[in-house]
């Protein structure tokens, strides 16, 4: 390669490498000092403000429109009519750690 | 002198690299824990009013200005309203967040992960978010895709994040996004009829990239590649399905949702 072209390549790489648009963002973040962070804010009322999922069932009007069946799958069935606005927990909820989050956390507290 | 640049070459293509994979993960906050808590407890407020059982979700995970034209939102996943067990034991209601997550330490690959608004938000650059919210029939049949497990069924872990969304050689979150979306329109998990479709009616994103770099990024990064691309590069964006389901009479609302309670319009 001539060295005019090396050079240009060169300038090219440092001046011309944004980001994609998705490009790391689709990464999920670590939940563990997440945790920490937020019961740090919530301060003496965290355990009544503060909520780790362990699980997440999607709720379905039963009766609306659209196509939905009635067989058991992973949903619960509201008989209500869609009322508005929904319910929404004044609580903060957080995925909970996985097993391997859990794990770098108290490795690091050990050292 | 050519041995020193042969060098001086490979060191600088390989620091650059990482600026156009993005590998450095989002996780760390960039706003007060007290400001993104708030925030996300804004969005899903704000689509508790609207009524939205499910809805499409957006947020801006690198800076603005490094954004290529036309792309507004860095990653997009699908909220829906969700029994929430916690594990006190009690159960509350609110937004459950269904994700395709790049993996950690493996970017080429995915996986569906559920989290919360306040997960979601956490690394975000601007205090921003895209809110899709599909007519309410729509919303019904997307709740039925994920309610039974079918987004699994349309889910390829193979990532790039520039994926053809008229194929199914990679994809990524907003791929996987509109596969649930038109999984539940035309009611099927085949996957060869939801691209076809695809090609059909969808009118994706073109990728204003170098082809100097798309290049850089088939040879050296992971989780960016050309090869389910012939000639221009085209993906799937938060904008262009809100675009989809305006041109199909699928839309409720689309718009972006700012931290101090503001709304413009997204299309």
């Amino acid at each position: 390669m001539k060295t005019l072209n090396k050079v240009i390549l060169i300038t090219l790489t440092m001046t011309s490498l944004q980001s994609f648009a998705d490009s790391g963002a689709s990464q999920n973040a670590s939940a563990a000092s997440k945790h920490s962070a937020l019961a740090a804010s919530h301060g003496t009322v965290a355990s009544a403000k503060l909520g780790s999922a362990v699980i997440a069932t999607p709720l379905i009007v039963v009766g609306a429109i659209g196509n939905v069946s009635l067989k058991a799958g992973n949903a619960l069935m509201e008989h209500a009519v869609s009322t508005t606005p929904l319910e929404v927990t004044d609580k903060t909820i957080t995925a909970a750690p996985s097993p391997a989050q859990i794990m770098k956390v108290n490795k690091q507290e050990n050292l | 002198m050519n041995k020193f640049l042969n060098i001086f070459f490979i060191v600088m293509v390989t620091i650059s690299l990482p600026t156009l994979a993005g590998s450095a993960q989002d996780t760390e906050i960039r706003f007060t824990v007290e400001a993104v808590d708030k925030f996300a407890k804004e969005v899903e407020l704000f689509a508790a009013k609207e009524g939205a059982r499910a809805f499409i979700i957006g947020r801006v995970g690198r800076p603005e200005k490094d954004l290529p034209k036309g792309i507004k939102f860095t990653h997009t996943a699908i909220a829906v309203y969700s029994s929430i067990t916690l594990d006190s034991g009690e159960s509350v209601k609110g937004y459950a967040i269904h994700n395709l997550y790049q993996k950690e330490g493996q970017l080429n690959k995915s996986e569906l992960v559920i989290d919360y608004p306040v997960d979601f938000f956490w690394g975000v650059n601007s205090l921003k978010a895209g809110i899709i919210i599909p007519t309410p029939d729509l919303q019904q049949r997307i709740l039925e895709v994920i309610a039974y497990g079918k987004d699994k069924q349309i889910h390829n872990e193979n990532y790039s994040v520039i994926a053809n969304p008229f194929n199914n050689v990679f994809q990524n979150c907003t791929e996987h996004t509109l596969n649930i979306v038109n999984s539940g329109i035309y009611q099927t998990t085949d996957i060869n009829q939801l691209k076809n479709n695809t090609k059909q009616h969808f009118k994706p994103q073109k990728v204003k990239a170098s082809p100097f770099k798309l290049l850089l990024g088939n040879l050296f990064v992971d989780d960016v590649s050309t090869k389910d691309h012939s000639g221009k590069v085209y993906t799937t964006t938060f904008t262009t399905i809100g675009r989809y389901l305006k041109n199909n009479e699928l839309l409720t609302k689309a718009v972006v949702l700012k931290s101090n309670g503001s709304t413009e319009q997204l299309l």
